[in-house]
């Protein structure tokens, strides 16, 4: 989004879309320039733990589910290559294309930003990127995924070897008043903690899992059960203690964890691999989104919200919904989406209709008595 | 997905859609044999994460269950058939579920063959069954709509026991028209829901034993005054009285006057 | 994938007058010249041999409709999915599968019928039950857009919960909120308020509900479209700690109001205890109230604030003051608000006692830090107690087939993507009748539910689709096994002259087809997925018969 002018009822937005180099009319996403091009990458939509090509679809359930070229095609970057133009038999790779101007004329605009998920980096203690089997929760989703980095297998990136005892450590980067922290609760840490714990528990029965918390936040629908259902489980532990991230074995990689014990000691326990459950932030550029379309943040940076009305910003005509107006989980976003939904239909309702048009189609054919005639089209 | 992953498979399934697991007839199981599928594959979303309300998962669970021990009762390897939840993103679970399969049921051989069962013997007892379908669903009704729990898998095995399928065979009723009470009033005819009830006015009512589906209709609207149908269990049916034989009494009585 | 020797065979097999490869089917090139060849050769059957029907049979339906035919003529044989991509390294298997594949829809398409979708009136108006600030920000929201509004409160006056509420955590002034709220519901001439109301009876199904509803205004009969169930919640009433028996010992929601009214047991307390989780996460409850941590952290911050000195305790098990209330957790704490954690098993317990001809609670709570147990004296004490379903939340549920989860909540159709709606269709939720919320939340699921609303009754009709099941009375036999199952309510049985009788709602079912596979005279079929439909591809895909003959001979 690169530009707004105008008020409720009649927004003028710039957007520039950024070339995919590739024609969505002409692509079948049939991934034979995937599996020519040269160029590995780190994987955007897997944390960047496995690899994919400088051509690739995002994701496998991408709308539209055809490839893009990352900025580190060879062609891009030093003008060789093009190994992808000669093997697409659609004619579908297009390095002629450009960044697009499109100007889009709205009456009302809803800002879905959604969040970033913290970066233990900002802190040394977390020792993120410096052990190797520390991962954020974000990464052990996409671990657990089966469209994930191991396909759907839990390894650890050390030595791949699947790991069989796991520590999770909670409110990372949420509930701290201290340089490169939140102060606020990120409300989805804890539940999605124990979804993450019942899940490598399905794919490992044997997998020890430990979870380092302060409060345990069910509150939401269901989650009580939720949490006794994974607390339940043989070889969890849930432990209320707050964490240190020892040290890492030189050969083995593994982790040494140092909490406290309920009787006031403290006890070093060693994991192959730890979770990090990061919370959530504001998403990045919120500041610049919030100047250009004149609406306030709130002291996290967060958007600022009407406190009985939350979908409603501090400007006319511009709501918000889902994560960009607090930490929240999806069943809250979602129904916040229908009422940021709904509040512009009350302030556009005086057009309501004005722009659709009834589609007509042709009297259908009556085809009884007709022997069944049949057309076949396969597709290439 | 394991479409859109590229994920192999072998080669040997065909995927036949249906909205909801739920809509697997017990009857389409057999069909399949029938028609010398090797093996049944049925795929349905998790238990508890029907896209209906209805669950039908949950039954589409007992008739697997239900159609493994009639397929032990009748000499074919419970094997064949076997079903597996999962959601869209499950597609490698798919992919070698299916492999797995594939792979055991090469082990078992050829549906029949590999039973040591002759062509016509695996014809003859699969028609059994299908002519036996509507029974089945009348019979275990209630039990093929529990819900099973779905975290003791281990337990399913036992929900219907070998026994149980014995006896559900020994027990077939066969419904018969005695022609001696029979006053042809058609009351059975109009109401039986196949059609299977041969009856012509004045006529002793026959019913054919191959079309009935054992429902029982008839037995509960013969009018109480006639008592003519009779529920035989282990017994064979006596054969109809001769088309002669069959014009009834009163009517006779009518026709000397 | 060898597609030219697939074509080749599709030509071969029987009732194919026209075969054809294309480069993208779904392109939009594509499916013009599907729309033109329907029209050049007379098809009345289209297969198309591609990918997957999840995504792409609405776009070929839509050619179907284009040329002239009804759109349930057309057959999908997903080759791609099924075939060339999980195949890849099998060429000639991954072909020959693909004929079979194709064999296999073209049974089926021989079989397919003509259906229709039809087109159900809409009714325009809505009934929202429940007056709480859910119901009301509801409301308001429809009857801004156009659309009238019935809104029906149990008791003589709106406002619900929130009449007890009178500032939120982060100090907003809910009393104002609320006679603001009710005087725009008021003043809104769409929206139609019965007090003292009670639902009579209730019928119909999405667009066209009827309810008879009793209230201070008489008996009427409302017609409605859409329903929205926002009852609320209520508050519980403990019998342990005293409560009923000591003054002293109050629920949040009572100390509140004294906070409001400045009391003056209030302002003289030198020390407040509020015990957290008092019927909540317990076995016969078994959830969070997920406000009451909140509401204590509130009123701890209220009673700092008019009297500084006060000692306050606050004794939890987990503060859940979760998301930006965090802040306000953190503040009472360091205003000198002692929060004590306990143990489920070794729960509080209070005594009246007197001390110097002063009557007060002694609490006795075991801290888990201190490793010793404490004794407070207070003299107040604050229950921090459950959020309950209000029992005639049973009646509503069975009134519009809206299902209670295990509390006695009502239950969403999904818990993630459809939190607004009820399985039923054109029946929503919002509030905290769907679980305990605060105000904001409400609010937002309110206008949310609202939003869901103005999708269904913005169109004039709504579209069922053709694909329901019908039953052939003759064949039935009034087992009721389908309707036993069938969770829509779609099918019912009732008397003829022939005995007991199913008979379809098509409005109501969804197609999943469970009553078909459960009936056991086949009288009860899933249009679109009968059981000669499938048996036909189930037996094509049997290479040896002939039975693609067989099928046509039934076709015909
Ligand atoms: C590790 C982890 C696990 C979780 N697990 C669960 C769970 O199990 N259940 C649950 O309910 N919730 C879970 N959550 C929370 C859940 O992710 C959020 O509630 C949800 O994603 C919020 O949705 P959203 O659409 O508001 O934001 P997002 O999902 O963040 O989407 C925002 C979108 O906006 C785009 N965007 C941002 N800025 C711009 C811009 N300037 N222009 C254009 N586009 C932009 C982003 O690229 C993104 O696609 C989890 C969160 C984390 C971190
Ligand atoms: C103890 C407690 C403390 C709280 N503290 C706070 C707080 O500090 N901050 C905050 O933001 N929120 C708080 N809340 C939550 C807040 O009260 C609710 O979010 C808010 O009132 C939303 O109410 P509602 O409209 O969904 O339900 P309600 O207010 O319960 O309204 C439901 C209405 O429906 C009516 N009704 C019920 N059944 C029928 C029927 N069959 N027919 C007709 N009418 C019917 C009821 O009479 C009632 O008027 C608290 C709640 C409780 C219980
Ligand atoms: S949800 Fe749980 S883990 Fe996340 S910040 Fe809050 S208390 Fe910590
Ligand atoms: S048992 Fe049922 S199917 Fe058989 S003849 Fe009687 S009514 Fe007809
Ligand atoms: S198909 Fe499903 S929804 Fe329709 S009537 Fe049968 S059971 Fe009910
Ligand atoms: S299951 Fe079949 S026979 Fe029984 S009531 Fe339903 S439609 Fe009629």
């Amino acid at each position: 989004m690169s530009d707004v002018e105008g008020e409720a009822g009649d927004f003028r937005v710039t957007l520039v879309k950024k070339p995919r180099y590739i024609r969505e009319d002409k692509c079948t996403g049939c991934t034979t320039c995937v599996e020519y091009c040269p160029v590995k990458i780190p994987d955007p939509f897997n944390q960047e733990i496995s690899k994919n090509k400088a051509v690739h679809i995002y994701f496998s359930q991408a709308i539209p589910l055809i490839t893009y070229i990352d900025e580190n095609c060879l062609y891009l970057k030093e003008k060789k290559c093009k190994i992808c133009e000669a093997v697409c038999k659609h004619e579908a790779i297009d390095f002629s294309a450009k960044p697009e101007k499109v100007e889009i004329n709205v009456g009302a605009i809803i800002l879905s930003l959604g969040f970033e998920p913290y970066d233990p980096r900002l802190r040394d203690e977390y020792k993120y990127g410096k052990f190797k089997n520390v991962v954020t929760s974000m990464d052990y989703e996409r671990i657990l995924s089966s469209t994930g980095p191991y396909e759907g297998e839990i390894r650890r990136s050390s030595d791949l070897r699947h790991p069989h005892k796991i520590a999770w450590v909670q409110c990372v980067g949420s509930r701290q008043v201290i340089e490169g922290g939140n102060s606020y609760c990120s409300t989805v840490c804890c539940t999605y903690t124990q979804k993450q714990v019942i899940l490598t528990k399905d794919h490992d029965p044997e997998a020890e899992c430990v979870v380092f918390h302060n409060d345990i936040r069910s509150y939401g629908k269901d989650f009580e059960r939720f949490f006794q259902r994974a607390e339940v489980l043989p070889n969890v532990r849930f432990i209320r203690s707050y964490v240190n991230i020892l040290k890492e074995d030189p050969v083995t990689n593994n982790i040494t964890i140092r909490y406290s014990t309920p009787d006031g000691g403290v006890k070093d326990e060693e994991f192959e691999m730890v979770v990090l459950s990061v919370g959530l932030c504001p998403p990045k550029g919120a500041s610049l989104v919030a100047e250009k379309f004149g609406i306030e943040l709130n002291e996290h940076r967060f958007c600022k919200v009407d406190s009985f009305v939350p979908v409603t910003t501090s400007k006319k005509g511009i709501f918000v919904s889902g994560a960009f107006s607090g930490p929240i989980d999806i069943p809250e976003s979602v129904f916040g989406s229908s009422g940021a939904a709904t509040k512009c239909g009350e302030l556009l309702n005086y057009r309501r209709g004005k722009l659709a048009t009834q589609r007509v189609y042709p009297e259908e054919r009556d085809v009884r008595g007709e022997e069944p005639k049949v057309g076949i089209f396969v597709c290439y | 997905m394991a479409g859109v992953s590229r994920l192999q498979y072998t080669p040997e399934i065909r995927i036949i859609r249906v909205m909801c697991s739920g809509r697997v007839d017990l009857a389409f199981v057999f069909r399949a044999f029938l028609n010398k599928m090797d093996g049944v594959y049925i795929g349905g979303c998790r238990l508890d994460e029907c896209n209906y309300t209805t669950h039908g998962n949950y039954h589409a669970l007992t008739m697997t269950l239900l159609a493994k021990r009639i397929m032990e009762h009748i000499g074919l390897y419970p094997e064949r058939l076997r079903i597996e939840f999962m959601n869209a993103s499950m597609g490698q679970y798919f992919a070698e579920t299916v492999n797995e399969m594939v792979k055991k049921i090469k082990e078992l051989g050829p549906v029949g063959v590999g039973e040591g069962m002759s062509e016509e013997e695996l014809v003859r007892r699969i028609k059994e069954i299908l002519r036996l379908v509507p029974y089945i669903k009348i019979v275990k009704r209630e039990k093929l709509k529990t819900k099973l729990d779905k975290n003791s898998p281990e337990s399913w095995n036992e929900f219907f026991t070998a026994e149980e399928i014995e006896n559900l065979f020994k027990e077939i009723p066969s419904y018969y028209i005695e022609p001696e009470k029979c006053q042809a009033c058609m009351t059975c005819a109009r109401r039986c829901p196949v059609d299977a009830i041969d009856s012509k006015r004045g006529m002793v009512h026959v019913i054919d034993q191959d079309k009935c589906i054992k429902c029982g209709t008839c037995l509960d609207v013969c009018p109480p005054k006639f008592r003519a149908v009779t529920k035989l269990i282990g017994v064979n049916v006596p054969p109809p009285p001769p088309e002669e034989k069959r014009l009834i009494k009163r009517e006779k009585e009518k026709e000397v006057a | 994938m060898d597609v030219p020797s697939v074509i080749e065979y599709a030509w071969r097999l029987p009732n194919v007058v026209h075969a054809q490869g294309q480069l993208f089917s779904c392109s939009t090139e594509s499916t013009k010249q599907i729309m033109e060849a329907i029209k050049e050769h007379g098809l009345n059957r289209v297969i198309v041999a591609a990918c997957t029907p999840r995504t792409h049979e609405p776009t070929f339906r839509d050619s179907l409709k284009e040329g002239g035919l009804n759109q349930y003529f057309f057959e999908f044989a997903n080759i791609r999915e099924h075939c060339s991509w999980v195949h890849s390294k099998e060429k000639e298997e991954a072909t020959d599968k693909s004929k079979e594949l194709l064999r296999m829809s073209l049974a089926r398409a021989l079989l397919l019928e003509p259906l229709q979708e039809f087109e159900l009136p809409v009714d325009k108006r809505v009934l929202v039950i429940g007056g709480g600030i859910s119901g009301m920000t509801c409301a308001l929201s429809i009857a801004s857009q156009g659309f009238d509004v019935y809104l029906i409160e149990k008791e003589r006056e709106l406002g619900g919960l929130a009449r007890r509420i009178y500032y939120t955590i982060e100090g907003k002034d809910v009393q104002s909120y609320l006679r603001d709220l009710v005087k725009r519901v008021y003043s809104e001439p769409r929206i139609h308020v019965f007090l003292g109301a009670k639902i009579l009876s209730a019928t119909g199904y999405v667009g066209n509900f009827l309810t008879k509803i009793e209230s201070e205004r008489g008996v009427f009969e409302i017609r409605h479209g859409a329903t929205v169930i926002a009852t609320g919640a209520q508050e519980f009433k403990p019998n342990e700690y005293l409560y009923g028996q000591s003054d002293k010992v109050l629920t949040g929601l009572e100390l509140e109001e004294l906070i409001a009214k400045r009391d003056e047991r209030v302002i003289s307390a030198g020390a407040v205890v509020m015990i957290q989780c008092v019927g909540s996460r317990t076995e016969e409850r078994n959830y969070c109230s997920r406000v009451c941590c909140s509401e204590s952290v509130k009123n701890a911050l209220k009673l700092k604030e008019i009297n500084p000195n006060v000692d306050i305790y606050i004794l939890f098990r987990d503060m859940r003051t979760y998301g930006f209330k965090e802040d306000y957790y953190r503040e009472a704490s360091k205003k000198g608000v002692r929060f004590i954690r306990y143990e489920p098993q070794k729960k509080p317990s209070v005594k009246l006692v007197k001390e110097s001809g002063k009557e007060l609670i002694r609490v006795t709570v075991f801290d888990p830090i201190l490793e010793k147990t404490l004794e407070i004296d207070a003299d107040l004490v604050s229950l921090a107690v459950a959020v309950i379903a209000p029992e005639s939340n049973k009646e509503i549920s069975l009134l519009y087939n809206a299902q209670l989860g295990p509390d006695d909540f009502f239950k969403e159709a999904h818990v993630k993507l459809r939190p607004v709606d009820f399985s039923t269709d054109g029946v929503y939720l919002c509030g905290i009748a769907h679980y305990p919320k605060h105000i904001d939340e409400a609010i937002s699921q309110a206008l949310g539910a609202a939003g869901r609303v103005i999708t269904l009754i913005s169109h004039d009709t709504v579209i069922a689709s053709g694909s329901v099941c019908i039953v052939d009375e003759k064949r039935c036999m009034g087992c009721g096994a389908c309707s036993e199952i069938c969770t829509y309510g779609a099918i019912e049985i009732y008397e003829t002259k022939q005995g007991k009788k199913a008979r379809m709602n098509p409005v109501l079912c969804k197609g999943c087809g469970l009553c078909n596979s459960k009936c056991p005279t086949g009288a009860i079929q899933l249009q679109h997925y009968r059981d000669e439909q499938l048996f036909a591809q189930i037996d094509a895909a049997n290479p040896e018969k002939e039975i693609l003959e067989e099928v046509k001979k039934v076709a015909s």
